[in-house]
């Protein structure tokens, strides 16, 4: 039982989606219900598991398939824990409490919204954990259904326009995943008895392509050619912009302010908090480290590409009129220095990347989480409909406040921690030293942009332009931010053991792209 | 090794909000009094000696950030006169805030104690990681009390000023901290004075500006100063401690901190950059007509002066100046707040309206003419002696530049006592109140005992071993009369008008940077609807269309096919069913046909 706790806790949501199923659906309180006991089950789970048990890892076959000649497709169900997955691991059971808690008042169609987001839960989970790329692609592809629906079905007014616009952009994503994975199958595997080829996607032998097949595709002594770039970089450039999509990386990035402005809150929560992690994941675990010599030879385009996104999703955020696209444009932002830090090469770089990854999962978490509350209470969320919510709101207010700082990158926020470890960690990179220097400018910018919608949000006497019962938070919605605050000042505060367990994983990163490690 | 702990001093009230908010005023009395007998007696234990204490943070990338904290002769006389200065303000700000919300109160207390812990951090620390941490968020409480009054539209607009330009600092000190990282691999102060920077001119300059631009912000220099007169919008004992005192002077903490850093190209840059703001500050403060407006423009000036000082001469000269400048300007402030109770209703006028309301004591008013005396520079107080030191660290023109400062400084300082004269203001002698108390306090500090036992000069005082110059005290004596007389020739008209106060540089900012940067920023937001989402629905479209076509492929050719061939077939069909339409005669017939063809054929 201990050995499995890890499959356990994955499909356990899953199971819980299964056993909504046989409830009638009119008995809507009962929903609610399991997918909170569940999650919360879970949630202990996984911080059992990351705490106590010493299984991190898991690998079965799952199905093998006889191909042309004597060769085998072994497809493994290899899940694995480490200094990379285990926080994003963590987050995605405590973002999924927080998600199913925040989905208390949905009333519409509670059966089938419940059992979709269980089903997400699963595939995040199993994203993170898998260490088989067709496992993590199973996993990877499957978020996508439940997400088109509930963005689809539960969104605001233009919401079929925008949960189109998601699938599309994803899928195109996916597509060009599928086709790298395509090109690594056949050049990847290992000798079975006599000529027999076993191919499998397992990372093991993935990873830096070590069971390359000689004269193979993506064998450089091959030499094979497209367009004047070799078929290995190819695949990176594909892995890399699927990934990308997810993340999303500018230019790739306009699903996400309409995926966000019309998804319901909680929706916008997993979307943000989890769904672009599994992009940064993925870039990481399953671009760089499968092809670390290609991508040290275009890490400087993918920098600049993250310094792009940290400018330009500022910029836009700076320009949005309506609180929650600017916070998805925040996002992007946010999320263009963790590629800076990935692209960089250095230890620092890495740790202070994966470190954002949480604190943006936990920031970006409470700033929808903040959105919401104003959607619930008055339906409008235009920042100039509305000033002086310090005197009418004093509670909502300051942790408003608070989720702002900690988007600015305040000191003492878990972002500044990340932040600044990716700056300090590019500069010394083998990335041109502009670019560290024109990152700076997100945080800036960020500090533009939320400095002024306090201004304009906050200060003053109070004034809505809209009709709605602006009631300061309740009880539950208090304890939900106050869990937020906590965890994103505690972190931002105490970095030390979250920087311990992911120093498990970047510690390695220089020598994967064989450079020096330095400071 | 008590120092470090005296930080966490400033921090303990903060927790008290979970057992009881009334507490919340005298807890922080109490932990301030506590802190500043603590740090007096360990300046005195320690003797200036250096003590280093550290303990790790946290690592990451293999290498240690520490929270390394010293204790020298900077930090020590620094940490001890921000204790005083806090210890005076909040027992003033318990008085002030009396007739405020108890909830009000609480905001603001808590809000002291974090910016003191945090300035006191920032003095003790040894490590710029921290010093940073430390710096942006003593901005941030700064941010904090400047939107204090959160129902009025100009203090969110002036915190929010005050937040960015700040920010703007933090950004250079950012790129510091990148370029000390990469050339030198750590942030420990003692390290780095030993082992150099091992930059190549360009990283080092790039360092130094970076320093600059975060002086800068913080310390309201030219071109970055116009926030500070307007964060005249929180309350004044916030000025008084904040805007005064302590958090702007950081600027000059951390040049004398990190000055061995600057390329020397950059320090004498900045020097200048300092004498301009003294000299623009001075001036403005001659023209403006509310009280704590002169005061901060004075502020400005004499942070100039202080920055000239520590990059042209010497940073301790500098630093003394910091101190006996932020007893008197905190004091200054206090009274300033005293004064302004009295009037009930904002005014653009408000000098006017104090000398009109008249406000009641004596004490005050006389408080006022020596703090004011102390900012003149005038002989017995302690700013005559630190101004003294800054002289003679200068050099000869640099000197002429300090005197013309000080001209301007007399000026605008005589007009203010002036219109508000003590016999004029107050009229009795009232008992020690909980506002009169800590003006009283810091009105001890000003004194020229502070420094030394001669009072007109100084032979050792903060390191600056001076030959006797007499001469020198001469000179600024001599100066100082001839500015009191043109100051007493210019107050004979009471009221000058008030100008830009800012100098022009707020509407150049907001015409030269803000609107284009509004404009392009439009610009940017919109390409993701013009360009990106266009061009994705234009394949959309593309895509549509060629569906259509294949639709009509479909349609015409490949099902027209499909068809023409059943029409085919379907007509031929019709063919043979009109012949087989079951009329035996007719099968007879064709039977025949049929066989008289073939006859005929085969013969």
């Amino acid at each position: 039982m201990t050995e499995h706790l890890l499959t356990i806790s994955i499909f356990m949501p899953f199971i819980g989606a299964l056993v909504m199923l046989f409830i009638p659906r009119k008995r809507e309180q009962s929903f609610r219900q399991i997918a909170l006991l569940v999650s919360a089950l879970q949630f202990a789970l996984v911080s059992i598991t990351i705490l106590f048990s010493q299984f991190r890892e898991e690998k079965y076959t799952w199905f093998m398939i006889k191909g042309a000649s004597e060769n085998i497709f072994s497809a493994g169900y290899h899940i694995q824990l480490d200094g990379l997955s285990i926080p994003l691991f963590w987050l995605t059971s405590f973002i999924m409490l927080i998600a199913v808690l925040a989905s208390w008042k949905i009333n519409f169609q509670v059966k089938s919204y419940y059992a979709l987001m269980m089903v997400l839960h699963t595939a995040v989970s199993g994203s993170f954990a898998a260490s088989d790329f067709l496992l993590f692609y199973v996993f990877f592809e499957f978020m996508l259904i439940p997400m088109y629906f509930l963005i689809g079905i539960w969104g605001g007014k233009r919401r079929e326009y925008a949960a189109i616009k998601f699938f599309i952009y994803t899928l195109a994503g996916s597509l060009l995943i599928l086709i790298a994975m395509i090109l690594l199958y056949v050049s990847v595997g290992e000798t079975g008895t006599g000529t027999q080829i076993i191919h499998s996607f397992d990372l093991e032998s993935l990873n830096g392509l070590k069971g390359l097949i000689p004269g193979s595709i993506l064998d450089p002594d091959a030499g094979y050619e497209f367009w004047g770039l070799s078929a290995p970089l190819w695949v990176l450039i594909f892995l890399l912009t699927g990934f990308a999509i997810k993340i999303p990386v500018v230019p790739l990035h306009t699903w996400l302010p309409d995926a966000h402005v019309e998804a319901p809150t909680p929706v916008s929560v997993v979307l943000a908090a989890l769904l672009l992690k599994t992009g940064t994941y993925g870039m990481i675990r399953f671009a760089c480290l499968i092809l670390p010599g290609e991508f040290i030879q275009i890490n400087q385009i993918v920098a600049g590409l993250g310094v792009l996104s940290i400018v330009y999703g500022a910029l836009n955020a700076m320009a949005s009129k309506d609180l929650k696209r600017m916070i998805a444009y925040s996002s992007v932002s946010h999320m263009g220095f963790v590629i800076l830090g990935i692209a960089s090469g250095t230890e620092m770089a890495i740790q202070g990347a994966i470190f954002q990854m949480v604190s943006h999962g936990l920031i970006s978490a409470m700033l929808f989480l903040i959105a919401g509350v104003l959607q619930e209470r008055t339906g409008e969320r235009t920042i100039s409909n509305y000033s002086g919510f310090f005197t009418k709101m004093p509670l909502y207010s300051s942790f408003m406040m608070i989720g702002f700082f900690a988007g600015m990158g305040i000191p003492g926020f878990a972002s500044f921690i990340g932040e600044i470890l990716i700056l300090l960690g590019s500069f010394n990179a083998n990335i041109p030293g502009w670019m560290a220097l024109t990152a700076t400018l997100g945080i800036l910018f960020s500090a533009i942009y939320f400095a002024w919608t306090i201004q304009r949000m906050l200060f003053g006497t109070f004034h809505s332009k809209v009709e709605g019962r602006f009631e300061d938070l309740n009880r539950s919605e208090t304890a939900l931010f106050v869990t937020l605050i906590f965890l994103i000042l505690g972190l931002g505060i105490i970095p030390g053991p979250l920087l311990d367990i992911i120093s498990g994983f970047s510690e390695n990163w220089p020598s994967y792209f064989s450079l020096i490690p330095n400071r | 090794m008590i120092f470090p702990f005296i930080p966490l001093l400033f921090l303990l009230p903060v927790v008290l909000p979970l057992i009881s908010r009334k507490l919340i005023p005298k807890a922080s009395i109490t932990a301030f009094g506590i802190a500043s007998a603590a740090s007096l007696t360990h300046a005195i234990l320690s003797g200036f000696n250096l003590i280093v204490s550290e303990t790790v943070w946290f690592d990451a990338g293999n290498n240690h950030f520490t929270i390394l904290l010293i204790s020298d002769q900077t930090s020590v006389m620094l940490l001890s006169f921000t204790a005083i200065i806090a210890l005076a303000v909040a027992i003033y700000s318990k008085s002030y805030f009396k007739e405020e919300e108890e909830k009000e109160q609480v905001r603001f207390f808590i809000t002291l104690c974090f910016f003191m812990f945090f300035m006191t951090t920032l003095i003790l620390s040894g490590n710029l990681f921290l010093s940073f941490f430390c710096w942006e968020l003593i901005g941030l409480c700064s941010y904090l009390l400047i939107g204090f009054y959160r129902s009025k539209e100009k203090s969110g607009a002036a915190a929010t000023k005050a937040l960015l330009y700040n920010k703007i600092g933090d950004i250079g000190f950012i790129v510091a901290l990148m370029g000390i990282w990469y050339s030198a691999g750590t942030f420990n102060i003692l390290e780095l004075k030993i082992s150099g920077l091992n930059a190549d001119e360009n990283l080092q300059l790039l360092i130094s500006i970076g320093l600059f631009v975060a002086i800068a912000a913080k310390s309201a220099q030219f071109p970055l100063h116009n926030w500070l007169p307007d964060a005249m919008a929180g309350p004044s004992p916030a000025s008084a401690l904040i805007h005064s005192a302590t958090m702007v002077t950081a600027g000059i903490f951390l040049i004398a901190r990190t000055g061995f850093i600057f390329s020397p190209q950059m320090l004498f840059f900045t020097g200048a950059i300092g004498l301009i703001t003294a000299l623009l500050g001075g001036w403005n403060a001659i023209f403006q007509n509310r009280i704590k407006q002169v005061l901060a423009w004075s502020t400005v000036s004499q942070l100039g002066l202080m920055l000239m000082a520590a990059c042209w001469g010497n940073s301790d000269a500098a630093l003394a100046h910091l101190i006996s400048h932020g007893f008197f300007k905190a004091g200054l402030f206090l009274v300033a707040g005293y004064l302004l109770k009295s009037i009930a209703t904002e005014t653009e006028n408000e000098l006017e309206a104090i000398t009109k309301s008249g406000s009641k004591d004596k004490l005050i008013s006389i408080a006022m003419f020596i703090f004011g005396l102390s900012l003149t520079g005038f002989p017995l107080t302690a700013s005559f002696l630190s101004k003294e030191a800054i002289a003679i660290s200068l050099s000869f023109y640099a000197r002429i530049a300090l005197y013309l400062i000080n001209g301007l400084t007399v000026i605008y300082t005589f007009r203010l006592l002036w219109i508000l004269r003590p016999y004029h203001v107050g009229s009795k002698l009232n008992p020690l109140t909980g506002f009169s108390f800590p003006i009283l306090l810091l009105g001890f500090f000003t004194g020229w005992w502070i420094w030394s036992i001669n009072p007109i000069h100084s032979t050792n005082h903060f390191g600056i071993i001076s030959a006797a110059s007499f001469p020198l005290t001469l000179s600024a004596i001599g100066l100082l009369i001839v500015s009191t007389t043109i100051a007493a020739w210019l107050m004979k008209s009471n009221h000058i008008g008030t100008k830009d106060q800012s100098l022009y540089t707020d509407s150049f900012y907001q015409k030269a940077i803000i609107s284009p940067f509004q404009r392009i920023n439009g610009l940017i937001a919109r390409t993701d609807e013009l360009i990106i989402d266009k061009a994705l629905h234009f394949f959309g479209y593309l895509q549509i269309s060629f569906a259509h076509l294949t639709t009509a492929i479909d349609l015409f050719i490949v099902d027209g096919m499909v068809k023409m061939f059943a029409k085919i077939i379907g007509s031929i069909g019709g063919m043979i069913r009109k012949i087989s339409n079951g009329n035996v005669q007719n099968y007879l017939w064709w039977a025949l046909s049929a066989i008289l063809i073939l006859v005929i054929w085969q013969s």
